[in-house]
């Protein structure tokens, strides 16, 4: 802050006396120039400032609070959403996962499971067993033909109808 | 009265005493009584919310979930508010519960009389549609349908189904343990619920200055069994074909590694889905193989010669007689078919699966040996493997063993098992005679990822290496590669089959095995509960033996070791 003010220097008057006393001549020793009066204004702006400067911070922080409050009240209800997208997605991911659908598309693809397989041994290089180009065997004789997915279904969570049958406007 | 200054100086003190009655309520609110009121507000301010934890995961030894906590919700409606929908609108044509219905019936999948039907009412609260997914919930709530709400609830699914739904258990609609190893790891799975405590604005926000106070839940570890998923299904599949086939009450396969006593199927028909256990009698939501015990018949015949090879009562070369039906101090022992007599050493006898020279072998011994080695062998006592409702089975004490019961002991009649106690006791002789207790757990994962095993399975050795040496030759011996339908293409074949009566008349047909016979490491056995008539084990389980065994030797990596079958004399 700069600001200035004229310094009202009084002008010293001559002792009018003085003479009369000239016999005692009076010790003199110079004053220092009196205190100026000077004005309260800086001072008083300056405490407007600070205390407009402290409510203003304290405004802006509680405003600033308010709307990380706010904010975080929206992040949690996105990482509420986000969460349960990628749980959504995981479930979906466990469903095409499970051994059941994924016999069920690998037979559609046509596959069959191998029923002599034959291994390579990584230190001799050599074969063993044999094995013969996949047939459409069924499985051992011996045991019945029971299906898949009758023997072991798919988990019921996933087989209650979800998919609606119609429109939604039907009767409307 | 009527003077001035007298009403001046009533109305002063009138001034004053309100004054004073003023500030002496600024003074008891303000200053003495200040906290109380700042508590009311801030109690009126202040909400908990517990935050629950997390069930943990179920998962196979290879980390593949097998039980899974999911977020999901419960939709309600105050039937008495859905009237109110669209109510203010100027352009809708059909209004109240009738639209309410059109809007959310695609939305839960039902039809619009349906939907109609269950908005329409004058409960306050009623659920419509219980465990939605979050997607489902978010769009019926995005209708602003007035009177919709939903509350968050854990749902436990099982994403495999029935697979292994048997080890796993279920929990109830509470989210209460109660079967398999959601109950009896619950301990692990179940975590802490924690809580938070805020101050709440208006629209629900947190009120930044306020006092906040979180104690974080701490959510279940994830238990990691010793099950293999895929060999499992097959376990399932291969078991539910024979029982279905052969017509038995009930069945299980056990796939149990000897050397680790990792079991890496336990498989029942029929199961139950452990999503919608209400649905399965409740005698299928247990353990046959634990739970069920029966007379092991020919598949005990193993000990006997077990424990008269270890004793040095006999070699496979040793030489009997065997005639169809023999006496032994007046009790009738008779093999299970006709034949003519026979000179068969032991390997024959076994490989016959003769009760007359099973008994022969046995009175090598004295019962309270062969009582002893029964014990040794694990049975009548429980395996320890980490599922409720085990039974021990019964081995009576030699003593007891009067009369006829002294020479069916021998060929496994007159004491019972479960059935994982067999395939663990058979599993004595693919793992050099050292019994391991069958275990399901593989450990609990830790926050880093690792799984911390729940301390090492007990190794009792039973007979020596050369004994379970034998044991395996004369097994491979006993199946015959060519003509056994327990035959594994490219493997050579070790087991034993098993038929028993049960007293209630039924039969229990099995087969225990394992394959390369050479080099074993998983035992395999298949067993069928309740036949009405008597079905050899050959017949009836060992096929399914040779299904799963083919796939597990596929699932877990083993390579034939190229030596071929062991072929004894049988005959002298």
């Amino acid at each position: 802050m700069a600001s200035t003010s004229a310094v009202h220097a009084p002008a010293i008057r001559p002792a009018r006396g003085a003479r009369t006393a000239q016999t005692s001549r009076p010790r003199l020793t110079v004053v220092s120039t009196p205190k100026t009066g000077g004005s309260s204004m800086p001072f008083a702006l300056l405490c407007t400032l600070i205390v407009t400067a402290t409510l203003a911070a304290l405004l802006f922080m509680n405003i600033q609070m308010s709307d990380a409050s706010y904010e975080i009240t929206r992040l949690q209800g996105q990482s509420q959403r986000l969460t349960e997208e990628s749980q959504g997605l995981q479930e979906t991911n466990e469903r095409l996962g499970t051994p059941q659908e994924l016999e069920r598309q690998a037979r559609e693809i046509g596959m069959v499971p191998v029923s002599d397989p034959a291994y390579i041994d990584l230190d001799t290089g050599q074969i063993i067993g044999e094995t013969a180009p996949a047939e459409q065997t069924e499985g051992t004789p011996e045991l019945a033909d029971v299906p898949a997915e009758v023997a072991v279904p798919p988990a019921q969570i996933y087989d209650e109808p979800t998919e609606y049958h119609g429109m939604g406007n039907e009767g409307a | 009265m009527g003077d001035p200054s007298t009403r001046h100086r009533l109305l002063i003190s009138l001034v004053l005493v309100a004054v004073l009655a003023l500030s002496g309520r600024l003074v008891w609110v303000q200053g003495l009584d200040a906290s109380a009121r700042a508590e009311e507000a801030i109690a009126q301010r202040t909400v908990t919310r517990s935050i629950p934890a997390l069930r943990g995961d179920i998962t196979d030894r290879n980390g593949t979930v097998l039980a899974s906590s999911v977020q999901r919700y419960d939709l309600w409606v105050n039937q008495t508010q859905v009237d109110d929908y669209l109510a203010n609108s100027k352009t809708a044509e059909v209004t109240g519960v009738e639209a309410a219905a059109q809007e959310l019936a695609p939305v839960l999948g039902w039809s619009v009389s349906e939907t109609e039907e269950a908005l329409t009412g004058e409960a306050g609260f009623a659920y419509l549609r219980k465990n939605v997914e979050p997607a489902v919930r978010d769009a019926a709530i995005a209708l602003g349908i007035p009177g919709i709400g939903a509350d968050p609830v854990a749902d436990r699914i099982y994403p495999a189904g029935s697979v292994a739904g048997n080890v796993l258990g279920f929990v109830g609609a509470d989210g209460t343990a109660l079967a398999g190893t959601e109950l009896s790891f619950d301990d692990e799975l179940a975590g802490a619920d924690g809580k938070t405590t805020y101050e709440r604005g208006a629209q629900g926000q947190i009120i930044p200055t306020g006092k906040q106070e979180t104690t974080p839940a701490v959510d279940g570890s994830d238990v990691v069994l010793t099950l293999d998923r895929d060999l499992q299904w097959k376990a399932q599949q291969v078991i539910a074909s024979s029982v279905e086939q052969w017509g038995a009450t009930g069945g299980s396969a056990v796939a149990y590694n000897a050397r680790t006593g990792e079991v890496l199927a336990l498989a029942e028909s029929p199961t139950y889905d452990p999503n919608s256990p209400g649905d399965a009698d409740a005698e299928d939501l247990g353990n046959r193989a634990i739970s069920s015990v029966f007379e092991p018949g020919s598949t005990g015949k193993l000990f006997t010669i077990a424990a008269a090879i270890e004793e040095g009562t006999v070699t496979p070369e040793s030489q009997y007689d065997i005639p169809y039906e023999k006496y032994f101090e007046g009790e009738r022992i008779k093999d299970s078919h006709s034949h003519p007599d026979q000179r068969l050493t032991l390997a024959g006898v076994l490989k016959n699966s003769s009760n007359v020279g099973t008994v022969q072998i046995s009175e090598t011994l004295t019962p309270e040996v062969r009582h002893d080695y029964l014990l040794a062998f694990g049975l009548g006592e429980k395996t320890g493997v980490e599922l409720p409702g085990e039974s021990a089975g019964i081995v009576h004490p030699a003593s007891d063993w009067t009369g006829r019961t002294r020479y069916t002991t021998s060929f496994g009649q007159g004491y019972s098992v479960n059935a994982l106690q067999m395939v663990s006791a058979v599993g004595t002789f693919a793992n050099d005679g050292v019994r391991v207790q069958p275990s399901l757990i593989s450990g609990v994962k830790e926050a880093d990822g690792s799984v911390r095993p729940l301390g090492e399975p007990e190794s009792t050795r039973v007979v020596s290496s050369e004994t379970a040496a034998t044991m395996q030759a004369l097994m491979d011996n006993a199946v015959d590669d060519e003509t056994s339908s327990a035959a594994v293409s490219g493997y050579a074949v070790a087991g034993k089959t098993g038929t028993a009566q049960v007293p209630d008349g039924t039969y229990t047909a099995s087969f225990i095995g394992f394959a390369p016979a050479d080099d074993p490491e998983i035992v395999i056995g298949v067993f069928l509960f309740g036949l009405d008539t008597f079905i050899s084990g050959s017949k009836a389980a060992a096929p399914a033996f040779s299904e799963l065994t083919t796939f597990t030797l596929q699932n877990q990596g083993i390579a034939p070791t190229g030596v071929p079958a062991r072929q004894l004399e049988n005959e002298w």
